[in-house]
């Protein structure tokens, strides 16, 4: 049985990662849908889960074969590379030094493109769109992989993290469903900030028990991290609000 | 091809968005293993570097794009 102090931030993490990664899938999708309609749509979305599911079914027992302690490791330093890189865009984006993610101009932009391109190639549109919306589905979804086994292999938690992705693919397409528009509502760089702090602290956590390091208080030790990740964040965001001038 | 390009390309900015960031946390992670493996220096202590390693690393590389940005 998996303690809830042990899974909730596997859970938590993958759910607000995805729900991101998801959003920005579905405004492809939907920009798609509203060019040729929804048979393209889903034949791009399903060709590209069916790939998505072949390199999860390929990936889950190669996993199983290597020592814990370089997987933590390699985890580790891969959620780094990620969180950190993350948390820098989002803490700009706070910061006013980057633009934010807009999904309604993406939208806008991603039905000029697709009508652009058909005309250009003269190819079926039909193809053109179902590609796209693969394409998207495919990029986005091979975060969501990489972050669902980022924060469930380490641990054995795969199934409380993949359960977490789910459920934010559930959520999209549910309130997508309903409203018909791009999830612009959707506070995107909140949630990304939310993230990298997360997946940051992971990857401390992961590196360190990678190289053997044993963190004081173990798991709740991850919750330190957080803290410290999403103080820094903030501090370092509302520092470049404010330009210094140059002396 | 165009489709492989691309995810190739997606998994590369994945994890190297900018350079130097990752290059940074790279040589920090190396120097905690010399630390905690090589010099047999207390594993939290090996730690504390990589926490604070860390969050150095996000700070300079966001006053630095905003620095770059602003001048631009």
């Amino acid at each position: 049985m998996i303690a809830w102090s042990t899974a909730a931030p596997s859970i938590g993490a993958a759910f607000a990662a995805s729900l991101v990664e998801v959003v920005e899938a579905f405004t492809i999708i939907l920009a798609v849908a509203a060019l040729r309609g929804w048979k393209p749509a889903v034949l791009g979305t399903l060709a590209a889960l069916a790939i998505l599911a072949g390199i999860i079914l390929t990936l889950g027992p190669l996993l199983d074969q290597v020592p814990l302690n370089v997987l933590q490791l390699v985890i580790g330093v891969l959620l780094l590379l990620f969180g950190i890189g993350w948390l820098r865009k989002a803490s700009l984006r706070a910061g006013g030094v980057m633009a934010l993610h807009d999904e309604d101009a993406i939208f806008a932009k991603e039905t000029a493109l697709l009508s652009e391109e058909a005309k250009r190639k003269k190819t079926s549109l039909n193809w053109i769109a179902g590609i796209a919306a693969f394409k998207a589905v495919l990029l986005e979804g091979l975060e969501v992989v990489f972050i669902v086994i980022a924060v469930g292999a380490g641990k054995g938690l795969l199934v409380p993290a993949s359960l977490g992705a789910l459920a934010a693919c559930v959520l999209v397409l549910l309130v997508g469903a309903v409203i018909h528009r791009p999830l612009s509502k959707v506070p995107e760089n909140t949630l990304k900030f939310g993230v990298g702090v997360m997946l940051s602290a992971f990857g401390v956590f992961w590196t360190g028990e990678g190289l053997g390091i044993e963190w004081p208080g173990h798991d709740l030790a991850l919750l330190v991290f957080v803290a410290v990740f999403l103080a820094t964040g903030l501090l370092t965001a509302r520092f470049v609000k404010t330009p210094v001038e140059a002396v | 091809m165009s489709i492989l390009k691309d995810v190739i390309s997606e998994l590369f900015s994945m994890f190297v968005g900018d350079a130097r960031l990752s290059i940074s946390i790279l040589i920090l992670v190396a120097i905690v293993a010399s630390l905690a493996r090589t010099l047999q220096i207390p594993a939290l202590a090996s730690g504390a570097v990589l926490l604070i390693g860390c969050l150095a690393i996000l700070v300079e590389s966001v006053l630095r794009e905003a620095r770059i940005k602003r001048r631009a």
